[in-house]
């Protein structure tokens, strides 16, 4: 479904040239749940970006379905990001001024056209399946950072996303919360939704089904364990 | 909800930012329709006050001129044709022209010479001009007279008419040029004698400089009758209110209704009084483009603290699927809210305040304030469109963040 192909990435800052991926090639296929682990600066979260597509790659490409993303064109990138990718950051990214049920509704508000009925029941389901449906009308200030992670992915899922990519989901969090959030991802995974989640936590890597390392801008090694010890 | 709820719920949930752009922009909004609104009214007021207290169109009779020579001897010129107007016909021409509206005041005066005995006692020779006194006053604002008017009915120098005069369709009175009272040696008080009559000098002119210091101005219906010219006049001075309406057009109307008579324009008073008015309200328009910058570039530099602040959110946006366009969208909008507003409390609180500040402006005493539809429209939608212009540059760069400042970890 996704696949990257030589990809190489590097950023300039204060004359500094630092390579963030160096030559990556790796694929995503559907349904399946990667897990990008390294330690800080290794490149992760630019991998990450490069794959959501948020990250424009200096060298290779990353293809959807076969397709080049780069030949999409900025419309067709910004339809792939509206419909089939699914991004979850750190620190929630809510909006602060809107509450958890109009942030479900988010990517759906790129129009002038009014958000219909269904989709703000669809919206209220997917409160209603990340556990907040009773705090719909909550701003984000009120909401606890495992509440606002979970909005975040009902955010991803209400768009029906093919791909969910998670930048350290639980990293601000508690274990207790982390560990929520990751029985969450691990089943919305078994519903056949494909997971990137670029992770600090060893024992969260451990749950996906394509385990990842990266160190100095390149994949270390790959392992894999069975999904099944998601903790479904 | 659609996209513009993104901004909308932005601005109500930030209500102390946005009350304090929304207050900035809606004082620059007001003190521009304050000025706006003093400017014209105080235009507009000095129009009619320069009008009515100066003539800037001339009706004369109209006269030829013959050349008179006989074997290369020439024996000088000789007028021929009319050498009154009718006082009545150029009274009715000005009533029935079509832009008769914008005639303030017509003067109608006759000259003559008449022998005078002032108090020396031995006659003098001195122009005498009848004229009718409120009107003439009103066109000759600049007159500043030792004593008073005939047509008042008490100055300095008492009661205008002589008591002894008891035919109330007797002359009140007559005003002296300051050359002229000078040479019959005469002061406020005083009489001198014209055709026969004993009259009271009412006032004289302090020195204008002008041909009125020379002459002797009484009654026009006494000058009239002392010299056998009942209803005539030598010229007539009319002053029009030419705000809209091009002098040389009145003057036309006129002389059309009076073929008898040539009618001309002053352009120069004309042109003076323009400049005046012109002068005003360009200094106040140069004062309201100053303030609508400054308020334009607090909107702009609000605008862009905000880009700077919600980079994330944008970020967010935009990995979200929102594209350039939309975000840019958002942005601008927030802006034209904002002017929207603005401009619709801004002339509601410019209107008033430029009432009020009419009130304390003698020049345009009388004029008050009033709410205009349009111009509330108007307000409103030149506001937000200046407000969505200033926030072009900030929403712009909006528009080209890049997704992935929503990533904490680039």
């Amino acid at each position: 479904m996704l696949e990257v192909r030589n990809v190489s990435k590097a950023f300039a800052a204060e004359g500094t040239v630092t390579q963030a991926l160096h030559r990556i090639n790796l694929a995503v296929a559907g349904g399946d749940f990667v897990s990008v682990a390294g330690p800080s600066g290794s490149g992760k979260s630019t991998l990450l970006g490069v794959m959501s597509t948020l990250v424009a790659p200096d060298e290779g490409a990353v293809l959807y379905n076969g397709e080049n993303v780069a030949a999409m064109g900025e419309r067709g990138v910004d339809r792939l990001r509206r419909r089939d990718f699914g991004v979850v950051f750190q620190f929630h990214h809510l909006m602060p001024t809107m509450t958890a049920l109009e942030n479900v509704l988010l990517p759906f508000l790129h129009r002038l056209r009014p958000v219909g009925a269904s989709l703000a029941d669809r919206a209220r389901e997917c409160l209603e399946r990340v556990g907040l449906a009773h705090k719909a009308d909550c701003l984000p200030a009120h909401l606890s950072g495992g509440e606002q992670q979970r909005v975040a992915i009902a955010r991803a899922l209400v768009k029906r996303s093919r791909i969910l990519f998670a930048d350290e989901p639980t990293g601000s969090l508690d274990s207790a919360t982390g560990d929520r959030i990751m029985e969450l991802l691990c089943g919305l995974n078994a519903e056949g939704l494909a997971v990137v989640m670029v992770t600090h936590n060893e024992e969260y890597a451990a749950l996906a089904r394509t385990r990842l390392t990266m160190r100095d801008g390149m994949l270390a090694d790959a392992g894999g364990t069975c999904c099944a010890a998601c903790p479904a | 909800m659609n996209i513009l709820s993104i901004p909308l719920r932005y601005m109500l949930r930030k209500w102390p930012k946005t009350l304090l752009l929304f207050g900035v922009f809606t004082l620059g909004a007001a003190s521009v329709v304050a000025l706006d609104h003093v400017s014209s009214r105080v235009a507009a007021n000095m129009e009619r006050q320069l009008a009515a207290f100066g003539a800037n169109i001339l009706v004369r009779p109209r006269t030829d001129t013959l050349r008179v020579g006989y074997g290369g001897v020439s024996l000088g010129a000789m007028q021929f044709g009319a050498r009154h107007l009718d006082e009545a016909a150029v009274e009715r021409a000005a009533a029935t022209i079509a832009d008769r509206a914008n005639i303030a005041t017509v003067a109608p005066k006759l000259l003559a010479l008449a022998m005078v005995r002032g108090a020396g006692g031995s006659p003098v020779n001195v122009g005498l001009v009848g004229v009718r006194w409120d009107r003439e006053r009103r066109i000759k604002s600049h007159w500043r007279v030792d004593g008073a008017y005939p047509d008042e009915a008490a100055g300095p120098a008492g009661p205008a008419r002589p008591a002894k005069l008891a035919d109330p369709d007797a002359p009140r009175g007559v005003v002296a040029g300051a050359r002229a009272a000078a040479a019959l040696g005469v002061a406020p008080g005083g009489v001198v004698r014209i055709a026969g009559q004993d009259l009271r000098v009412a006032g004289v002119l302090r020195p204008t400089g002008g041909d009125d210091d020379s002459v002797l101005l009484a009654d026009l219906d006494f000058v009239q009758r002392a010299f056998g010219l009942e209803g005539k006049a030598s010229f007539v001075e009319v002053a029009a209110l030419c705000s809209g309406c091009p002098i040389d057009e009145i003057a036309a109307q006129l002389a059309a209704a009076l073929p008898g008579a040539e009618v001309g324009a002053l352009q120069g008073v004309v042109r003076q009084r323009m400049h005046s008015i012109g002068f005003v309200q360009k200094l106040l328009l140069g004062v309201s483009l100053v303030i609508l910058l400054t308020a334009c570039a607090m909107v702009g530099l609000s605008m862009l603290a905000a880009v700077n602040e919600r980079v994330r959110e944008i970020g967010l946006l935009r990995s979200l699927g929102f594209s350039r366009g939309a975000v840019f969208v958002i942005f601008c909008f927030e802006a034209a809210c904002i002017g929207l507003a603005a401009g619709l409390a801004g002339y509601a609180l410019g209107t008033l305040a430029g009432g009020e500040a009419l009130g304390l402006i003698d020049v345009a005493r009388g004029a008050a304030g009033e709410f205009d539809g349009v111009r509330l429209a108007a307000t409103a939608g030149l506001m937000g469109l200046l407000a969505t212009l200033a926030a072009f540059a900030p929403a712009w760069k909006a528009a080209r963040t890049e997704p992935s400042r929503a990533l904490t970890a680039l």
